[in-house]
């Protein structure tokens, strides 16, 4: 117990240390996760868009012809 | 030229990242792992700053990233305005916010170190100031390319001020030789060779490299969603022509 509150105190520099790293955490995994979300909505989309180009060869120009 | 040109086709290019990114990313946890291990567990408190010392082993790197992006900015600009290279755009764009964020984490991590050292949070001098100015080109370059309904004045616009920002890197690097400063010296990149002990410069080293392998990680998932982007606004036109 002793040796992991030794560890955290860091020569009572703790404080600052922990502060430090935890930020450099938070950015790091804030850029990472941002960018995952990112190519996640745009595969999405882009999906949606490949699925609608795809219906609307399978059925031919009949369905344009009706649109208002 | 040629090879350049190679990786100029996004279909190569997206071919190789989805080959490459699964051996970038486990090289990342990997050093990220064994360079965190050695900040906290094999390397000594300093004679002189104690335990606050291993607040180092994330500031430099951070730093050492805040110029490093950067300067592929400034290149990738380079090659965007004389040879028009279709992916330079992107990769400045895809840089911009990680460069912002470690040049934050430096000047955060620093502000964490400077506390306890100097026992002051900020001080203007020279190295302090030409960071924080680098930390302000990075945001105005965001800003630029967001500015213009086409892209391609943003893209242009924001090579441009990367281009002449760079005068700030050199200024950066010098800074602390050129200006009398509370700041240390270089200590790892100096013409004589390391003044650091090998039981603080492996960790350094190794989590430089492990924020590298980062950066590349990240750049090459941004790249990737945004030529996906650039998909999305051709399907988009055509969607709006189609309804005219």
């Amino acid at each position: 117990m002793e040796q992991i509150t030794n560890f955290l105190s860091m020569g009572n520099y703790g404080a600052y240390i922990w502060t430090a790293y935890l930020l450099t955490a938070a950015v790091m995994s804030g850029l990472l996760v941002t960018t995952l979300q990112r190519l996640r909505k745009n595969k999405a989309e882009l999906e949606e868009f490949q699925t609608i180009q795809n219906s609307t060869k399978q059925s031919g120009h009949k369905e344009e012809a009706t649109r208002p | 030229m040629s090879v350049f040109h190679r990786f100029a086709n996004p279909n190569r290019f997206l071919k190789l990242t989805n080959q490459v990114l699964p051996w970038v990313s486990g090289l990342t946890v990997l050093s990220l792992a064994a360079g965190l291990y050695m900040s906290f567990f094999t390397s000594p408190p300093d004679y002189q700053q104690g335990e606050s010392v291993r607040i180092m082993y994330i500031h430099v790197p951070s730093a050492w990233m805040a110029m490093f992006v950067y300067t592929s900015i400034a290149i990738a600009s380079v090659c965007s305005l004389i040879w028009r290279h279709p992916l330079a755009d992107l990769a400045a764009k895809a840089s911009a916010p990680i460069g912002a964020g470690f040049t934050f984490l430096a000047l955060a991590t620093g502000s964490l170190w400077g506390k306890p050292m100097w026992g002051a949070w900020w001080v203007w001098d020279a190295r302090l100031t030409s960071v924080l100015i680098l930390f302000f080109l990075y945001l105005g370059h965001m800003a630029l390319m967001h500015a213009f309904e086409e892209q391609e004045r943003g893209n242009k616009a924001a090579a441009v001020l990367a281009i002449v920002g760079f005068v700030n890197i050199p200024i950066i690097k010098f800074s602390v030789d050129w200006w009398n400063t509370l700041h240390q010296p270089a200590s790892v990149m100096r013409a004589d060779g390391p003044s650091i002990d090998p039981s603080m410069l492996w960790p350094l080293l190794i989590m430089g490299v492990a924020f590298k392998l980062f950066y590349i990680v990240v750049l090459l998932i941004r790249i990737k969603s945004e030529l996906i982007e650039a998909k999305l606004r051709k399907y988009r036109r055509a969607v709006v022509d189609k309804a005219h």
